[in-house]
């Protein structure tokens, strides 16, 4: 029977045993770079995030109330210019009465006095009868212009028509 | 140790396994999870800042179109030469038109809490025949800057009508509301015209009028222009056929005792130096543009520099003005708070000007000057007094005239 060498066989159990223990610290050593390089990159992903979030748009909503603010102003501008074209479409009535009265009136109907402001818009004439004043009033109705004739009186042997219109009755 | 050593291979391999597990569940678990949550609750907030700013930039997108809509209507419709749309001197030239009274008023402001607005009024008084009014009318409605405020239209003749109209003009821009009147009254020196014998009625109803007042003209010849005046323009004022401006002339004695007041450097630096350090105190100097134009660099170190003038010269500032006259480089300003800036200013009579200042807070404030002489007139302008100080005057445009002008002596004063 053969001898057996103990001391030989325990060293190279041992020594298996130590490579078995290396071997056991590969998955400790991937586990530990895989836990850090996942943490890295959370920790990137966050970072990246707080800095889009902070410089997303402060500027944005500033811009925006300016020019809300400025806007509302120039809004109020437009609405005064459009009051003042309203304005102008009232003296544009004065323009047309005055063509109308040229075209219309001869020495027998004649205008004496006409008035024009922001509301009132009033022609004062005198008429040697009745049938001219009523052809005026036909005229200033095909016309569309906003006169109505509300008075005519009898003077000696003349008639005296009053033309008015409430301007603001348009508004 | 003892239990580690009495454990067998198996059960140390399963404990290794099972402390890795261990590890890799705190990993997730601990530090991981609450990673995970920050990032995801930071991906949210920033997919709804991202929805938000989507949102601001549709709105911005669309208060811009509405800012481009909206400057491109004020261009259209802003009266950007207020105060000159209606040219008085047109009138005044035109033989068709007797004008009887023209009055511009000063700047004033309308404040409806919404909006500030500034207004003009052009006040004119004139007889003319029917076609000839008829088309000033026509001028006025088709000019979309200016306004019939009040239009008075009354028959004095056959073919005689008198007009009273008030012409203003609208801006939004800021001006100054105090500025320099011009009035103006003129005797009506043509008589009404003569008699007709027709038999219509506008001949009956006018010409009894006329012949009336042809009475009145042979029963006393001084007062016949009074009488007619009365009965058909109150506003003409007989007794002066004068300009009548808040523009006062000049009075040489007054301007003497004027300059007496104030501090006077001249051009050979003597009294220069001592001015600078006078004018830490606040005091008041008169300027001299020749002495400007000469140290202008020096001028230019010093920029709170006020006024200089040059006394032993008879003509203290001139400043030749044709047509316009810039004046940003002459370093111009008022430094501190007064309530008068007067001047003479040279040119023809009728010469209409527009001095330009220029505040601190860079609001331009306009003032138009007519006037009423011929050669040099004083000038005195009411000071605004919500102005941001320094006033840098700027700007000088002629607008009547051809002939080349001069201003001269520069005085800045509160005296009343």
């Amino acid at each position: 029977m053969k001898p057996v060498n103990f001391i030989d066989q325990q060293k190279q159990v041992k020594e298996k045993a130590n490579k078995f223990n290396y071997l056991l610290l590969i998955p400790v050593i991937f586990l530990v770079l895989a836990i850090l390089f996942d943490y890295a990159n959370l920790k990137t992903q966050i970072r990246r995030l707080e800095r889009e979030s902070v410089t997303y748009d402060n500027s944005l909503e500033e811009k925006l109330n300016f020019l809300k603010a400025s806007n509302n102003e120039a809004e109020k501008q437009k609405n005064f210019y459009e009051k003042m074209k309203i304005k102008k479409t009232k003296e544009e009535e004065l323009k047309k009465a005055l063509l109308i009265l040229n075209r219309e009136t001869n020495n027998n109907i004649f205008f004496s006095e006409i008035s024009f402001s922001e509301n009132n818009f009033s022609i004062l004439g005198n008429s040697s009868n009745k049938s001219n004043i009523q052809n005026l009033n036909q005229c200033i109705k095909t016309s569309e212009l906003n006169l109505n004739l509300e008075e005519i009186s009898l003077e000696n042997n003349y008639y005296r028509f009053r033309y008015g219109s409430d301007q603001n009755e348009n508004n | 140790m003892k239990i580690i050593n009495s454990l067998s291979k198996r059960e140390m391999l399963l404990i290794y396994v099972f402390t890795l597990l261990l590890v890799i569940f705190f990993y997730f678990n601990a530090i991981r999870g609450n990673l995970v949550s920050e990032y995801n609750t930071l991906l949210s907030s920033n997919n709804l800042a991202k929805e938000k700013q989507n949102n601001l930039i549709a709105e911005l997108k669309n208060e811009e179109e509405k800012q481009r809509n909206f400057t491109n209507y004020i261009e259209i419709q802003e009266n950007k030469n207020f105060g000159k749309n209606f040219n008085i001197e047109t009138i005044k030239s035109n033989k068709d038109y007797k004008v009887s009274y023209l009055n511009i008023s000063n700047v004033n402001k309308l404040d409806d809490g919404e909006l500030q607005q500034f207004y003009i009024d052009k006040n004119i008084s004139l007889i003319s025949n029917y076609d000839s009014i008829k088309e000033l009318t026509k001028t006025i409605v088709e000019n979309k800057n200016l306004y019939l405020e009040d239009y008075q239209l009354n028959r004095i003749g056959k073919d005689e009508f008198q007009v009273n109209l008030i012409i203003r003009e609208y801006t939004t821009l800021a001006v100054p509301f105090n500025g320099v009147a011009y009035s103006e009254k003129n005797l009506l020196s043509e008589n009404i015209e003569e008699n007709t014998n027709s038999k219509d009625l506008l001949s009956s109803l006018y010409s009894a009028k006329e012949v009336n007042n042809s009475k009145e003209e042979t029963a006393g010849s001084s007062e016949k222009k009074e009488k007619i005046s009365k009965s058909k323009e109150n506003e003409i004022d007989l007794e002066t056929d004068k300009i009548e401006s808040i523009i006062q002339p000049a009075s040489e004695s007054n301007m003497v005792n004027e300059l007496e007041n104030f501090i006077i450097i001249n051009s050979n630096n003597q009294i220069y130096n001592k001015g600078l350090e006078e004018y830490a105190k606040n005091i008041t100097y008169l300027f001299d543009s020749e002495f400007v134009n000469n140290n202008i660099e020096e001028v230019n170190k010093i920029s709170n520099i006020k006024e200089i003038i040059d006394k032993s010269s008879k003509d203290l500032l001139e400043l030749k003005i044709e047509e316009d006259l810039y004046l940003t480089d002459y370093n111009l300003k008022i430094e501190k708070e007064r309530k008068y800036v007067s001047f003479e200013l040279d040119g023809d009579k009728n010469l209409m000007s527009t001095i330009y200042f220029l505040d601190n807070k860079g609001s331009t404030i306009i003032y138009r000057v007519a006037k009423s002489i011929d050669g040099f007139e004083e000038i005195v302008i009411n000071l605004p007094t919500n102005a941001d100080y320094p006033l840098r005057l700027c700007y000088i445009k002629n607008e009547n005239s051809v002939l080349a002008s001069k201003i001269r002596n520069v005085i800045c004063y509160d005296r009343d």
